[in-house]
């Protein structure tokens, strides 16, 4: 039985290349054996390994013609190898070079023997489930850099192209995107102000972009699309990684960033991300919920040009405190130092190991944070405790509503990017409901409220289990007051409550008469 | 041409790349005219002399669009002509079952009435600053075809004033291109691409137009990105005295 063949439609021809020379890395790594076994959990995957493909790269062009492969992953010794030089390769052989996978098999060498042949086929798979999830690049996609080292300057070097190298770069999904509605998250998160709001549209400013993918992280719409950093990407890998915690030794999630230089040992199974900090809370919650035995967040090395260290912290803290409420260890998040490596703890119970692949649980977007927390809950056996859990990084937020305040106008309901409040009109009443498992606090609520000043309306950034079970519930209600003459819907009573008492006597006389802004008109003329 | 790791590259000259850059905007813009019989020929021709010289494209990240278009000219039989001018009209003139797909660039930037003839005066003054005039009875100055053939005649210039040794010229001219691209065909034509790949019909011109934005979206960062790096390393603040 093929894990992938439910959850994946009709996934692209992927094409494995396995350098020969890996075999030599570690003791108990049999090649043939790891071939057979990707190409059988893997869904329409051929595994084939190369001899000496570190050393001649140039061989996957005709490897991946042969194959027919719309997707590749490299199964490389070391990281010796020049990503631009894949890349060029990549295209050479018509294949989008944002979704070419790399895995390093060196770390193998420090795993036990009886364990590395079951992660290296781990790491492939889960390699080859983030390729399929691969959807292609566009060509607002690319941003060319070119270096040019500028030690050595002469008139030949001036005038040859320099090598050229592409990352990638966000476009918007204009059809997902709530920029028309005022919602500026992406543009807030950007650390290198890159993304800027004209008519209704968010515009990506290339020159400024350093493709860390924050704006891909915040966005509670998934409207922001990065080829090879997208959310379905990562979910697709963690969902093998996760699946396979049954058979497996005991293993931690990594979260480790794309410059990052060191490869992390075996017994951590990393996710890539542009930059540590977009691994959201939802994604650490969710991997324990699954299993794991501990998930960490490798923190940047080097001069980090993001300088986002705050908020890795801030999102490791929210998710231990969160462990600790509900009665968990909360070193099983934390960020990751290589020379401090304790043993990792046990798995979080077993079950998560059912030998099959999940759906991919969507872990960005409006939802997957709850989503999470709810999982993570049950699996540690505290659904029913009464947690709240007030954290300036939580991911989740609770609008709190005064009902004396409150005009019943609509207008947060309107302005929610993701939902969390809705306003309806039910015959001659109007309600607005919330739902805390929607709710990312982002605040555009209390900012567009009218009636912010009176204390109408309030977002907490808080995560509360009893509310997040209970689902969408009612927060206001109110009597919708119609035209004495035509029949239609005039306003609240409490808004004609509160414009009566901003008009006084003066105006009182056209609210007494109870006729509609037309009907009023009408009847003066 | 480009740097993999410890492997000697021929480096190419920035000329020849203007060259052939040129060579690909002036054959994408006559692709868009509407077509003669004659000028099938020149698009078969044209195609096998850039597909000769296709590894000095093959590092860039439009060569594969760039590539099947070729192809595609490269393999047309002067007897398609009638089926290509039918096509044509069909798109871009529409029918009346179909509305026309405008190469024009004021169609897609929601201008209001009294906006349009400031737009392409400004176009026209564009032109004329580099030298050149929109015939009155020609193409608009905003239609693909103009702003395509604009950027082949900087390419030309380019390309001159690398192999005359005029580096500064030469970058300037490069930050022209790059200015214009991002002003003009980077705005408009992922929606005309987006437009024309949602009707199935189009033939050649699918690809064309696929091609064209690729190119368009390419040249703009890698323009840039090729100034930004050729003039952080020219010594002098940009002059080439002294150069070894």
């Amino acid at each position: 039985m093929n894990h992938n063949t439910a959850l994946v439609h009709d996934p692209p021809a992927t094409l494995v290349l396995v350098c020969a020379d890996a075999g030599r890395l570690a003791p108990g790594l049999v090649l043939a054996e790891l071939a057979e076994r990707v190409s059988a959990r893997a869904f329409n995957t051929q595994v084939v390994v190369a001899e000496s493909l570190c050393a001649r790269l140039a061989a996957m062009k005709h490897a991946v013609e042969l194959a027919g492969a719309r997707r590749l992953v490299l199964a490389l010794c070391s990281d010796g190898t020049p990503r631009p030089e894949v890349d060029s390769l990549a295209r050479k052989a018509r294949l989008d070079p944002f979704g070419v996978q790399i895995v390093l098999f060196n770390a193998l060498k420090e795993a036990p023997p009886c364990s590395v042949q079951d992660t290296a086929v781990l790491l492939l798979t889960a390699a080859v489930a983030r390729a399929q999830a691969f959807r292609g690049s566009r060509p607002e996609n690319w941003k060319a850099v070119v270096a040019r080292d500028s030690h050595i300057v002469s008139r030949r070097s001036l005038f040859t192209l320099p090598p050229v190298t592409y990352a990638a770069v966000p476009t918007i999904n204009r059809e997902f995107c709530a920029a028309d509605a005022g919602c500026d998250l992406c543009i807030t998160a950007c650390p290198g102000k890159a993304l800027a709001q004209t008519g209704g549209r968010v515009q990506v400013n290339l020159s400024a972009c350093s493709s860390c993918g924050m704006c891909v992280s915040v966005c509670p719409k998934r409207a922001v699309e990065l080829p090879g950093w997208s959310p379905e990407e990562m979910e697709a890998q963690m969902a093998v990684y996760l699946a396979a915690n049954g058979d497996q030794a005991a293993h931690g999630l990594l979260f480790v960033c794309n410059n990052a230089t060191q490869q992390p040992p075996a017994s951590w199974l990393p996710v890539t991300t542009p930059c540590t900090a977009t691994a959201p809370a939802a994604a650490l919650l969710h991997a324990l919920a699954r299993g794991a035995a501990a998930v960490s967040v490798a923190p940047c090395t080097g001069a980090c040009p993001f300088n986002v260290g705050d908020q890795i912290q801030g999102t490791i803290d929210y998710c231990q405190r969160l462990l600790e409420a509900m009665g968990e260890n909360p070193q099983r998040v934390g960020l990751y130092h290589p020379g401090a490596a304790a043993p990792l703890p046990p798995m979080l119970g077993v079950g998560a190991g059912d030998g099959g692949i999940d759906e991919p649980q969507a872990l960005f977007g409006s939802g997957a944070a709850a989503q999470a927390v709810l999982s993570l809950a049950l699996r540690l056996g505290a659904s029913d405790a009464a947690i709240v859990l007030e954290h300036t990084h939580s991911p989740l937020g609770v609008v709190v509503i005064d009902p004396e305040s409150c005009t019943g106008c609509g207008s947060c309901a309107r302005m929610c990017p993701t939902g969390a409040l809705a306003f309806e009109g039910e015959q001659e009443q109007v309600v607005l409901s919330f739902d805390a498992g929607l709710c990312v606090g982002c605040g555009y609520c209390v900012a567009r409220c009218p009636e912010q000043k009176n204390g109408a309306i309030a977002v907490q950034k808080k995560t509360d289990l009893t509310l997040l079970t209970r689902g969408r519930r009612h927060l206001y209600q109110d009597q919708i007051a119609l035209c004495q003459e035509c029949g239609g819907p005039i306003g609240t009573s409490r808004m004609l409550s509160r414009i009566a008492s901003l008009l006084g006597s003066e105006g009182q006389g056209h609210l007494d008469q109870g006729l509609c802004p037309a009907c009023r008109s009408a009847s003066w003329l | 041409m480009i740097d993999v790791g410890s492997r000697a590259v021929t480096p190419v000259r920035l000329a020849t790349l203007a060259r052939l850059r040129q060579g690909t905007y002036r054959l994408l813009s006559a692709l868009f005219r509407p077509p003669e019989p004659a000028q099938l020929g020149s698009f078969r021709s044209g195609a096998r002399f850039l597909l000769q010289r296709k590894a000095r494209f093959a590092e860039l990240a439009y060569y594969p669009a760039w590539e099947d278009l070729l192809r595609l000219l490269r393999g047309l039989k002067q007897a398609k002509c009638a089926q290509l001018q039918e096509t044509y009209a069909r798109i871009f003139m529409g029918t009346e079952m179909h509305d026309p797909l405008p190469l024009l660039e004021s169609s897609f930037l929601s201008l209001k009435s009294y906006e349009l003839g400031s737009f392409l005066a400004e176009l026209d003054a564009e032109y004329a600053r580099a030298g050149m005039v929109v015939l009155p009875n020609g193409e608009a100055p905003d239609h693909l075809v103009m702003e395509l053939e604009f950027l082949a005649v900087l390419c030309g210039r380019e390309s001159a004033a690398w192999r005359a040794g005029q580096a500064e010229e030469a970058l300037g001219i490069v930050r022209q291109q790059q200015d214009f691209l991002l002003r003009h065909p980077c705005r408009w034509l992922p929606e005309l691409a987006a437009l024309a790949a949602a009707r199935d019909n189009l033939w050649l011109y699918t690809q064309a137009i696929q091609t064209a934005r690729a190119l368009v979206a390419h040249d703009g960062t890698f323009l840039g990105a090729l100034a930004d790096g050729l003039g952080a390393v020219m010594p002098g603040g940009g002059r080439l005295e002294g150069l070894a």
